[in-house]
């Protein structure tokens, strides 16, 4: 003991610091096994938050998510916290596909805030029951296809469509046309039983109040997330339930908030970047969208169907 | 020295136990085995009725009318709404025919009707600024000389609210008659306020609606037209008419609305598009446009019959509003 190393160890073994250091590690390497016991004993139901603007990037974080809740067997059901304008079609679509395969395993409810709006609509779309506020805003199914407001300009390039977003102005009518009717028919799929207007009426891309949205079959019920939860409990047949809440896209939408102001000083590339929802940095393209709204400092090329709110014509 | 070591030991055993129950709860919930993934199969996204495809575009415009010699004058000036795309057929077409296509670019009203003078017919793409009373007055003597006068209007295209531009959103009025209603107006026609929509029957998109004709020269060899962003016409007789599905974006009124009719010599389209080069290829829309060229160039204007300008009708032109 005379060593001064062994000195030092020892006096380092007898902080509180370190102490807790090393047993926050050794807990953490154990944690996940001790997991298995827990999930075996545990039910839940998992409350996803869905509050963002429907990027790639936070889509890609959300279906994650789903995917692990669907795989994990202590997750008896699903309630979706959703307060969205929705967001890109693709992405869109991404996130319709998560919920219905998670909705093929596992009750799937959705609780709705103030918007669950075109591609969020979506998104909800193949819950088994979408509970609503009364001043709630549901619905909007719709595409529109925004340009860059300086417009596409003519380069040097290799081919016609090249300089013109690879497509004709009656190619992108046929693409946005293409995108609503399987966002249309996906609704009346999902919702075809109790939603009360048709194809046509649902294709105008009306937007409802949550109290309307109950009337014509859009949503379920005026309810909250307590009742929600409560509901998706009950129908996985859950008495005794603990409650595990999630935001999976949490980080990446600061990123997005966090970056829309910081100008131009993140290095070029063309991947999707926190300096907006749509953006690819350094790239002026044109973007497909499931939103309650437009993009600033974008042109509406072509809409699927017009819309009930002014702001957006 | 015994009492801190169990204090240590004690501190360790509990954030111990701490750290696996939390990160046990945390596990459980969102657990991570790779989950076994089955086919996901969406039928509305892999039905072939989901793909829109572009329609054939088929068909060149040819006209049966003698046309050589036959002057038309294009209106370019009263901040017409025309482009190289609307007009080429009008242009190419004529000018294949042996007719000349001139343009009214000046801003002085002598000038218009002097042009007037030399012409056969009198064509406005959507004028924005107003016509003055002496250029109304010689246009009116025009179509009553047997000049032909074809009006093409569009609906309001774009409002800027801010940053943003909206196509399609309605005009902002002001109260002012419409450049285009001031000289439809004097051949008893009036453009409508607003775009027609059709969500049950249209071409790609729901503001292309279908356009069927009523009868009359204008629209023999037609079946359906495809009139992309029209606005409803009234007066005259009917030329060609909207299907009954067809809405108007201003109101939501459903029903049949006039897209093109007939006075005399005037002829009032509430679409240009129509003889655009992105459209006029579209369903039977080229035999249209060769049967609206042919109409330009059947009047029995001459110039021994030429309207004259006067003192009176060549008054000062008004300031031009500004666009709505």
């Amino acid at each position: 003991m005379d060593n001064p190393i062994d000195k030092r160890v020892a006096t380092a073994l007898h902080s509180y610091a370190v102490i807790a250091v090393l047993a926050v590690l050794i807990g953490a390497m154990v944690a996940p096994f001790a997991a298995g016991l827990v999930s075996g004993q545990e039910q839940y139901v998992a409350v996803v938050t869905i509050d963002e603007t429907i990027s790639d990037t936070t889509a890609q974080d959300t279906i994650r998510e789903l995917r692990q809740l669907r795989e994990n067997g202590s997750v008896k059901a699903v309630v979706l916290h959703v307060s969205s304008p929705g967001g890109g079609a693709a992405a869109s679509e991404a996130m319709y596909m998560a919920v219905k395969r998670l909705a093929r395993e596992k009750p799937v409810y959705t609780s709705v805030d103030s918007l669950a709006a075109s591609g969020a609509y979506y998104t909800i779309a193949p819950s088994e029951q979408i509970f609503v506020k009364p001043g709630s805003i549901v619905g909007h199914v719709g595409v529109i296809a925004t340009a860059p407001s300086e417009g596409l300009q003519d380069v040097v390039t290799t081919g016609p469509d090249k300089a013109h977003g690879g497509m004709t102005p009656d190619e992108f009518r046929a693409s946005v046309e293409t995108m609503k009717r399987a966002f249309v028919g996906s609704v009346m799929a999902e919702r075809g039983d109790r939603i009360q207007l048709d194809r046509t009426e649902v294709a105008k891309a009306k937007a409802f109040v949550g109290a309307q949205a109950v009337q014509n079959g859009y949503a379920d019920r005026i309810g909250g997330l307590e009742a929600a939860i409560a509901a998706a409990a009950a129908d996985a047949g859950l008495e005794d339930y603990s409650v595990t809440y999630r935001n999976p896209a949490q980080l990446s939408g600061i990123l997005i908030l966090a970056g829309s102001g910081s100008g131009g000083d993140a290095p070029v590339n063309a991947t999707r970047t926190a300096a907006g929802p749509f953006d690819y940095r350094g790239v002026d393209t044109v973007h497909f969208l499931m939103l309650y709204g437009v993009p600033e400092d974008q042109t509406v090329i072509y809409r699927s169907a017009d819309s009930e709110v002014v702001a957006d014509g | 020295m015994a009492d801190d070591a169990l204090r240590l030991g004690g501190l360790f055993v509990g954030l111990l136990v701490l750290t696996v129950l939390l990160g046990a709860a945390g596990a459980a919930g969102g657990g991570g085995s790779a989950p076994t993934v089955e086919n996901l199969t969406v039928e509305t996204f892999s039905s072939p009725d989901t793909v829109a495809t572009v329609p054939e575009e088929t068909g060149e415009v040819e006209m049966d009318a003698r046309a050589e010699g036959e002057v038309v004058v294009v209106d370019a000036s009263h901040g017409a709404d025309i482009d190289d795309a609307q007009l080429e057929p009008l242009v190419t077409t004529l000018t294949e025919n042996g007719a000349k296509v001139q343009f009214i670019s000046g801003e002085r009203s002598e000038d218009f009707n002097a042009s007037l003078r030399r012409a056969d017919a009198y064509v406005a793409f959507g004028a924005q600024s107003g016509y003055t009373s002496g250029e109304l007055a010689a246009i009116e003597e025009f179509a009553d000389a047997g000049g032909r006068v074809l009006l093409l209007k569009e609906p309001a295209q774009s409002t800027s609210l801010g940053g943003l531009i909206i196509i399609g959103a309605p005009s902002g009025g002001g109260g002012v008659p419409a450049p285009m209603n001031e000289l439809a107006g004097q051949f008893g026609i009036a453009y409508g306020n607003g775009y027609l929509y059709d969500m049950a029957s249209y071409d790609l998109n729901y503001r292309s609606v279908y356009g069927t004709p009523t009868g009359g020269a204008l629209t023999e060899g037609v079946d359906r037209l495809v009139l992309h962003e029209s606005t409803p016409v009234t007066g005259g007789d009917a030329v060609v008419r909207t299907s009954e599905t067809a809405e108007l974006s201003q109101t939501r009124k459903q029903g049949e609305f006039d897209v093109a009719v007939r006075s005399e010599n005037v002829v009032a389209l509430g679409d240009s598009s129509v003889m655009s080069q992105d459209y006029y290829r579209r369903a039977d829309n080229e035999v249209f446009v060769g049967n609206l060229l042919d109409f330009l160039v059947s009047g029995e204007k001459r110039p021994e019959n030429a309207p004259q300008p006067t003192a009176e009708n060549e008054p000062t032109r008004p300031v031009p509003r500004p666009p709505a």
